[in-house]
């Protein structure tokens, strides 16, 4: 038998019981619309969230945050020891407080080396984050955030590069001269975002005139071969001092993959209760059909059609409406996509149809509602013709 | 001459003692190639369950049945079994049993859907069939826009479009008037006569009988006798009489 005569006589079958074969497409149409839609946010966020991450920790990076005592030149040494490490760098932060045309402002003095200063401010390189000026700090030329530069209320520039710039800083002044102006950015590596005024330092500086010991509050540690990551961090964990936290970019992605991945599984298995739902549809209708088509069925198998015929009619005919549906639900969930927009978590959300979320969102409705036609269908092609044609 | 049907002491049993039910008990039977046989008998004698037996739609409980050379009772197999259907007998029922929702042409080209045959010799085949039964102008039709006499001939176009050995027909005539049960009666003799295709009807219109080969008469599951022309005039008498 060919292909297109099942194809047939399955549609012909649909279009006799037209009302209830609608309301299945409706019902798949639906379930489509509710997972692709799930899914398609769940991965929306995922992406969203991790170029964030990417964006903010360099995937190359492992950072290390000191505990109570901090870290150390010899603990920075270790870092550098191990094997495939590219460099390790330290990070002091204090704090202080400057003078600008805004008045007294408290700020956190960061002092790491240049070479790591994009990877600190999650850029790839600093033409990136920097407005005007000098990419780099050099003596007591420093670089300062956006919102010391620039008067948050009215948005005047209270900063010039060249301007000075008097810092307090453990009971004594230190005059200090803005070489260069920063960009709003996001957040740094270390967590503390911008919401307080930062002002970069040349570490060597740091040390000289505003600190006098070396004392790291974090460490940068560069990766030279990403696919020795694991182990690396695994020996940079063993090697720092009690009460460090050890994070790397690649663990933090994965970490939030994984929990966002069982946030979507959570999701789609709420709105696996509209394919559910319409899979009981279809196994009803199925087996209503099986019932009334009894006799059609007798003659059927007396005309030579085996019950593996009859089976596959009767799933071709689910097959068919839930293609339907999926074709519809796919449709709308495209055009749902190109102008829905949810904003959550600080991100603007637009449902993301990637090919994961489309394989997932066809193939469920279609899978569970051959399943729950095969029931009644094996029931039907297991039929003796006999019992069949006298069936009242 | 050949036998295109050979039953030997085939039995059909329903049920498991003690509430089993003998329908066909122990029936041995020839049918020649191109003969027209009339099986008949007081209901619940096992016409229809012997039909059924020998159209594959059932299977005996013991016995062989061989039609067309091939021995069917021994086929286990759906598909060796739905092959049989398909390619070696043609059914005719008394409801006609159309599938409402195809046109005319589609019922009759249904065993030929079967035999994967494609469309454009599939209409031929049909189309043929439709003029012998003298309605290839309803092709277009659905059932429900004919008279029964006209789904009958519908059916038995879909029986022979497939151009099977064996007809097999269950009361044909049952659920028609007289003068529609002569058309059916007179395609049956036409069919067998004019194509050689060997004929079984079940029927309990005896009147039929005159266009028959040989009537065999069922009794309580066993065929109790067999006439042949010059006694359907006693045949006839006896029924009357019971």
């Amino acid at each position: 038998m060919r292909g297109a005569d099942y194809i047939y006589l399955a549609a012909t079958s649909l279009l006799e019981k037209r009302g209830r074969a609608i309301g299945a497409v409706l019902g798949v149409t639906v379930a489509v619309v509710a997972l692709s839609m799930a899914l398609g946010i769940g991965e929306s966020f995922q992406q969203a969230f991790v170029e964030q991450l990417q964006r903010t920790i360099a995937a190359n990076s492992i950072i290390v945050i000191g505990g109570a005592a901090g870290l150390t030149d010899a603990d920075i040494a270790y870092y550098r020891s191990v094997p495939g490490v590219k460099g390790a760098y330290g990070i002091s932060i204090a704090q202080g407080t400057v003078y600008t045309e805004s008045g007294e402002q408290v700020v956190q003095l960061v002092a790491v080396d240049p070479a790591v200063l994009p990877e600190y401010l999650g850029v790839s390189d600093m033409s990136k984050a920097l407005e005007e000026g000098e990419p780099e700090p050099r003596g007591l030329g420093v670089l300062v955030s956006h919102d010391l530069w620039q008067d948050p209320g009215t948005g005047r520039k209270t900063l010039e590069v060249g301007s000075t710039l008097t810092l307090r800083i453990r009971g004594g002044a230190v005059q200090l001269f803005t070489i260069g102006l920063l960009k709003q950015t996001g957040s740094s590596i270390m967590g503390h975002g911008f919401s307080t005024p930062t002002v970069f330092v040349d570490p060597e500086a740091y040390y000289s005139y505003l600190s006098s010991s070396r004392n790291y509050a974090a460490a940068i540690i560069l990766v030279e071969d990403l696919s020795r990551l694991d182990r690396v961090v695994e020996e940079v964990r063993a090697l720092s001092p009690l009460g460090s936290r050890v994070i790397s970019a690649a663990a933090m992605v994965s970490q939030f993959v994984s929990m966002v991945g069982a946030l979507q599984l959570f999701i789609a298995l709420i709105s696996a209760v509209g394919i559910g739902v319409t899979a009981l549809w279809i196994f009803d209708s199925t087996a209503i059909s099986v019932v009334q088509r009894t006799k059609e069925i007798g003659i059927l198998k007396a005309l030579g059609f085996t019950g593996s015929d009859v089976l596959l009619l009767f799933i071709l005919e689910s097959a068919l409406l839930s293609l339907i549906g999926i074709a519809a639900g796919s449709l709308l969930s495209f055009a749902i996509s190109l102008h829905a927009r949810i904003s959550a978590f600080g991100f603007d959300l637009r449902p993301l149809l990637t090919p994961h979320v489309l394989l997932v969102s066809t193939l469920l409705p279609l899978l569970a509602n051959t399943l729950a036609a095969y029931v009644p269908a094996r029931r039907a092609a297991a039929l003796h013709p006999v019992e069949a044609l006298r069936y009242e | 001459m050949s036998s295109e049907i050979l039953l030997e002491d085939v039995w059909k049993i329903y049920g498991k003692p003690p509430n089993q039910v003998e329908a066909v008990r122990g029936v041995g039977l020839s049918v020649r190639k191109g003969e027209f046989l009339a099986v008949v008998g007081p209901s619940g004698s096992g016409k229809s369950t012997l039909l059924h037996l020998v159209g594959g739609l059932d299977k005996p409980t013991r016995g062989r049945i061989i039609v067309a050379g091939k021995e069917i009772s021994s086929i286990r197999s759906d598909y060796e079994l739905s092959r049989y259907r398909n390619e070696v007998v043609g059914f005719v029922f008394q409801l006609f049993y159309l599938v409402p929702r195809l046109k005319v042409i589609d019922n009759v080209a249904l065993p030929l859907v079967k035999r994967g045959l494609p469309p454009p010799e599939r209409r031929e085949l049909a189309l043929e069939a439709l003029k012998l039964v003298g309605l290839e102008h309803a092709a277009n039709k659905y059932p429900s826009q004919l008279s029964g006499g006209e789904q009958q001939r519908v059916a038995i176009a879909r029986a022979i479009v497939g151009k099977p050995r064996v007809l097999l027909a269950d009361e044909p005539t049952g659920n028609l008037d007289a003068a529609n049960s002569k058309v059916v009666i007179d395609l049956f003799t036409k069919l067998n006569k004019e194509l050689g295709v060997t004929v079984m009807m079940v029927t309990h219109n005896l009147e039929l009988v005159w266009h028959c080969d040989r009537v065999a008469r069922m009794h309580l599951g066993r065929i109790a006798e067999i006439y042949m022309p010059d006694r359907y005039e006693e045949l006839l008498r006896t029924f009357v009489k019971k």
